[in-house]
């Protein structure tokens, strides 16, 4: 009677698969997990590095493809699942209670993307709004925290205006609220929205550093920060207090944004975050009457931008009437719109995002093995 | 003696105690290189004590003595030393000073080469 393959075996057949971003074998990346080798069915697990992977239906087609040329083999069953690796630096250890708050009350966090523009006016909250949206749909759990202190426009756009976050059982914290999938915060829940903050630098240093302390997010995948426009001080205070995994900069594509886009990107650098690539927002236009595509703001200008500094685009985001509604009305368009052409164009970014992410956490070298140490 | 130049890809490697009085620090180049404790607190970079620092050396032109307080040698005595994003260590003091952000960049100025 001709047996089976060996669990060797089956790793030989998938060790010529290829992470396209990691650039080495599923089986060497620890992806293949819990085999059993059942009579000629081979089951296994695929635990991807993020549940955003944007090729992970075609993964599972090659293991069934590689595994089923097999002798002896009838069936092959691939669960595909996914763990978030860690691209941030450690937490502290310490439980001192005069240190700054950041590394303790983000140590559930294992991502921390930065979401910033050089200039105000190019969509940076919409695009942080459904890209946590489009990452939390592929089911990783994600939070939203808006720290745009001077104009919070994430309570409007999540529909959440006039919602106050709840204290925590203890009382020592405050819960974030939900909506659309997402964990959420933002000063705007905490201000009257109509009373302008007029505030110096080191009163947003503060309050921002609060406000990260304060919230007990919990065990997230990743942590979308929606950042004030521009590289002021409120910019610097998250760059240097939290530890950031990366950054995208949303930019438009003429070339005043460009170059404001270009400061950005520099801040990030001086500070060692690495930036994860460019997205063009407002990218075209395509009428819903006639369908062709107008290039309003001129066209190319992300690509550009991004090849000269040599980061990736990472995404093109189309101008659409229902982009605005959507904010406005504190439906998102990745909700309810979820088949639109912007909304694609998002669940495209979130995919594109996470597989940055997850080629910085499985670098030898990453900065997120920096040791530190505790003194007794 | 020719200084080798940081660039953002050099990070620490290693963090060791040196004995009771302080540091050293493996960085990814290879190098590595030794802090005095006492060395490190006097170099805080903190907009306080950077201020300090410029006020102090107009004051010694002066009489002015500096009374101390109890805690004096909580000054240089470390709790933690805690990565801060991806450039720097945040040093925390057993006086409960910990603002100074030491950039891996003036790290690697600081440092001595170890033996």
């Amino acid at each position: 009677m001709a047996t089976g393959p060996t669990e060797t075996d089956v790793l030989k057949a998938l060790s010529g698969i290829i992470d396209p971003d990691l650039k080495r074998d599923i089986v060497s990346l620890g992806f293949v997990q819990n085999m059993t080798i059942d009579n000629g069915t081979v089951s296994f697990d695929l635990v991807l590095t993020t549940p955003a992977c944007p090729v992970r239906e075609q993964f599972r087609q090659q293991c069934q493809e590689a595994v089923g040329r097999l002798d002896g083999v009838n069936t092959v069953n691939v669960e595909l699942k996914a763990e978030v690796r860690k691209a941030q630096a450690p937490p502290a250890r310490s439980g001192d209670q005069d240190a700054p708050a950041t590394p303790g009350a983000l140590a559930g966090v294992k991502n921390i993307i930065a979401v910033a523009s050089g200039k105000g006016g190019v969509g940076k909250s919409t695009v942080a709004v459904n890209l946590a949206i489009a990452l939390a749909d592929t089911g990783a759990v994600t939070a939203l925290m808006d720290a745009d202190v001077y104009g919070p426009s994430v309570p409007i756009m999540l529909g959440l205006v006039g919602q106050q976050p709840e204290p925590t059982e203890d009382e020592e914290k405050i819960l974030p609220l939900e909506a659309h999938g997402i964990r959420a915060m933002s000063l705007g829940f905490l201000t009257d929205t109509e009373a302008p903050v007029i505030w110096r630098g080191p009163m947003v240093h503060k309050t921002l550093q609060q406000l990260l302390e304060v919230v007990q997010w919990g065990e997230l995948d990743y942590l979308i920060i929606d950042m004030p426009p521009g590289t002021g001080d409120a910019q610097l205070t998250l760059t240097q207090s939290v530890s950031l995994s990366g950054a995208v900069i949303v930019t438009t594509p003429q070339d005043v944004a460009l170059l404001d886009a270009r400061k950005g990107l520099h801040m990030f650098q001086r500070v060692n975050v690495p930036v994860l690539g460019i997205v063009e927002n407002m990218s075209f236009f395509a009428c819903p009457h006639c369908g062709k595509t107008s290039h309003i703001f001129s066209s190319g200008g992300g690509k550009r931008t991004a090849d000269k500094l040599d980061i990736p685009l990472l995404g093109q985001i189309p101008i659409d009437p229902a982009i605005t509604e959507g904010g406005d009305s504190g439906v998102p368009i990745s909700r309810s719109a979820p088949d639109s052409e912007p909304a694609l164009a998002y669940r495209s970014l979130a995919g594109k995002v996470a597989a940055q992410l997850s080629t910085l956490a499985m670098q030898p070298d990453n900065p997120a093995d920096i040791p530190g140490m505790t003194f007794q | 003696m020719t200084q080798r130049r940081h660039n953002s890809s050099i990070v620490p490697q290693q963090l060791l105690r040196w004995g009771d009085q302080g540091i050293e620090i493996v960085w990814t180049d290879g190098s590595r290189m030794r802090y005095r404790f006492d060395d490190l607190r006097r170099a805080c970079p903190c907009a306080e004590c950077q201020e300090d620092r410029q006020n102090g050396s107009d004051a010694d032109a002066g009489i002015s003595l500096t009374v101390l307080p109890d805690n004096a040698a909580d000054m240089y005595t470390p709790t933690e030393i805690r990565p801060t994003g991806r450039y720097a260590y945040t040093i925390l003091w057993a006086d409960g000073h910990h603002t100074g952000i030491y950039s891996f960049e003036l790290l690697y100025q600081l440092g001595r080469p170890s033996p």
